[in-house]
């Protein structure tokens, strides 16, 4: 091809993929066309600022041997997955019009003139293969300016059908790297709390995608302020009449950590270092640092007439963010890991809570109550630079990150319903809904 | 007739009569077992029955038309609905408890304070400013009330429960209404009730009595609660 072609067609590309921005940017709508396939899905993009998000397109999944169930599984993980990525504009199934019949699994098999014409820069292809089974899977991504297969870090494998989802989940982990240089973060879990009766709120955990609900609590009694732990859950319980704090190893009993009369909440391990609020004998609540297990007192942090709570460690295990209504109303603050050098961050409102420190770099999410009795999500960072990511969208609490630092979980009443769980990008330009029915959810926590 | 023709018939009279009790056995048990799982499993939907009714009136005719039909001996057809009630109480109990926030909102009891002050005998409940644990005067002449009470009883225990209202986030409305609480327990012992006898927790935003969603809702969740522990 010479030279002039290529331009004439790299030219070409540029406008057509303008083109479909504008398009979709004029129609505002255009981006919940997929909605329709998909199952509560909801994209909100904050203050009309719009991401060049990356066209993709997915061929109809291709297959042999097992039932329908297997294509539609896959597909259906990999389109959620890719939406809520965030990175995305997935092409609509009704504009895939042309004769797929000639289309093959490799390069120079598949006729990327019919994709680019629809406007997509990305391709997955996909066969899968069932005996006795194991199914084994087979995804690529095709870059269709180039017309060469990406060079992804992801192998075929071969799963049994209930681990399925998993691959699928590694295959969009490995697209999103190619993409964005940061592996994903489809598979990992979240834990939350649910209210599901008047007296009653249990701890469950979740894939991302809102896959997988595993009920933690069977108590009968009010659970609150999940958070993971070492292969496992941390939480508060009331079922001895007094919050207790608790410890679930996945899949076993819960073990009850610490005890203290008061107060035993809110805890945040780094590394063998468990931070927890007490209240013990009778004082307003402090941070103190106990044992994972045993529960007993190592350190106490904080000893201040006021409230003292919410500790979120750094990565690094060497500072802490917590919160203090020292100054008279709540704010986050900052110390070093053992309890020196404690300063304020945020001056900004009066009612700054639920701080949560990214495992990347030094950014600090929390909930700031606003005008209209609205809450709304931001982050601080160590000079107490503040930014707002959320906006005129009901109220939005509990942030908490992802493990890569890419996403961050919250909860929000948009839409005029109780709360529910969302996702958004760590800019705050993305957001999307998790949770697939009900609400009165509440405290997402994502695993590290 | 030879003898061996009346065995052979005596033995069929025996087979006949056999497979006559052995049917008579297969479709005589009414179906306890799938009646029961059916009870229970509408016995758990019921806690959540109000925000799946529905669903629930569904299962409560599909249980009894089972016991109808055990009634009039259709062993087999009860057992089928039986197994179709604990179907739908399942699904009741699935709906209710996915509907249970939404469907308790919606409803928005106009006042539901008295269900959860059954156990506290006289002593009054003191209520607080948004974002505070200072104690109002209102507060403070209610527990010196409170006051007067525990000491006409000196044996009686009492536990101070903290409240908040639903504005706020879970930690911090956690960390609040037991400051809450260690502020009314202060007052009252600096009234003269020893510490021993006053103890405190923390519900934070989880148990409010009201659960409407504007300023008098929240006004009436913002309290600490007395019960008596003996």
């Amino acid at each position: 091809m010479s030279s002039r072609i290529k331009t004439l067609i790299v030219t070409f590309a540029v406008a057509l993929l303008t083109l479909t921005w504008a398009a979709s940017a004029a129609l505002g709508q255009d981006l919940n066309t997929d909605q329709d396939i998909q199952d509560g899905i909801a994209i909100d993009i904050r203050g009309g600022i719009r991401r060049a998000t990356i066209p993709l397109a997915i061929s109809p999944i291709g297959g042999q041997g097992g039932d329908p169930s297997i294509s539609r599984e896959i597909m259906e993980t990999l389109t959620r997955d890719l939406m809520i990525s965030g990175y995305f504009t997935l092409i609509p199934r009704d504009q895939i019009f042309f004769d797929l019949g000639s289309d093959g699994m490799t390069a120079s098999s598949i006729n990327f003139q019919n994709w680019f014409n629809i406007g997509a820069s990305g391709l997955v292809k996909g066969t899968y293969r069932e005996a006795s089974g194991q199914v084994k899977l087979d995804l690529r991504l095709f870059k269709v300016e180039s017309g060469v297969q990406a060079n992804l870090n992801w192998k075929p494998e071969s799963v049994s059908r209930i681990q399925l989802r998993q691959a699928v989940h590694r295959f969009a982990n490995a697209v999103i790297e190619h993409y964005t240089g940061n592996r994903g973060v489809f598979g990992t879990k979240i834990a939350f709390a649910a209210r599901t009766k008047t007296n009653e709120k249990h701890i469950y955990t979740m894939d991302m995608d809102g896959a997988n609900l595993t009920r933690v609590t069977r108590n009968g009694a009010i659970n609150i302020l999940p958070s993971w732990g070492r292969g496992g859950v941390y939480f508060t319980s009331y079922q001895d009449g007094n919050p207790n704090l608790y410890f679930w190893r996945w899949g076993g009993k819960p073990q009850l950590v610490s005890g203290h009369e008061g107060l035993n909440a809110g805890a945040s391990q780094c590394k063998d270092k468990l931070l927890v609020t007490l209240s013990k004998n009778g004082t307003n609540t402090d941070i103190y640092q106990i044992h994972p297990n045993t529960g007993a007192i190592e350190a106490r942090l904080t000893d201040h007439w006021g409230i003292d709570t919410s500790p979120s460690w750094s990565a690094d295990c060497s500072k802490v963010a917590f919160v203090s209504d020292r100054a008279g109303s709540p704010q986050i603050y900052v110390m070093d890991a053992d309890g020196s050098n404690q300063r304020r961050l945020t001056f900004e409102g009066d009612y700054n809570t639920s701080p949560d420190w990214s495992p990347r770099g030094n950014s600090i999410l929390y909930t700031r109550r606003g005008a209209g009795n609205n809450f709304d999500i931001y982050s601080v960072d160590l000079k107490g630079y503040s930014e707002r990511l959320t906006e005129n969208q009901g109220s939005n609490k509990d942030p908490s990150w992802s493990p890569n630092g890419q996403y961050i979980v919250f909860t929000s009443t948009r839409d005029g319903g109780g709360a529910r769980i969302y996702i958004m990008t760590a800019d705050g330009q993305f957001q999307t809904l998790i949770t697939r029915n009900g609400s009165g959810y509440a405290t997402p926590v994502w695993s590290r | 007739m030879s003898s061996k023709n009346l065995t052979r018939s005596l033995a069929r009279l025996l087979a006949l009569l056999l497979g006559v009790a052995f049917l008579a056995l297969a479709c005589g048990e009414p179906p306890t077992k799938a009646l029961e799982d059916a009870e229970n499993s509408l016995l758990e939907a019921a806690s959540v029955s109000e925000c799946a009714e529905e669903e629930f009136r569904k299962a409560e005719e599909a249980l009894a038309k089972a016991k109808q039909l055990v009634e009039e001996g259709e062993y087999d057809e009860a057992a089928i609905q039986a197994a179709k009630a604990k179907q739908l109480a399942d699904n009741a109990k699935a709906a209710g408890e996915a509907n249970w926030d939404d469907c308790q909102k919606a409803k928005n009891p106009p006042d539901t304070e008295g269900q959860f002050e059954v156990a506290l005998d006289k002593m009054e409940t003191v209520y607080f400013d948004f974002n505070e644990s200072a104690l109002t005067d209102e507060a403070k002449k209610k527990l010196q009330k409170n006051v007067e009470w525990m000491k006409r009883r000196p044996e009686a225990k009492v536990r101070i429960e903290g409240h908040c209202d639903e504005q706020g986030t879970t930690d911090y409305n956690l960390a609040l209404g037991e400051l809450r609480g260690q502020t009314v327990r202060k007052y009252m012992m600096q009234l003269g009730i020893k510490p021993d006898r006053l103890a405190v927790v923390s519900y934070g935003s989880e148990l409010p009595v009201d659960l409407g969603l504007n300023a008098d809702a929240y006004a009436k969740n913002r309290r600490a609660e007395f019960k008596v522990l003996q």
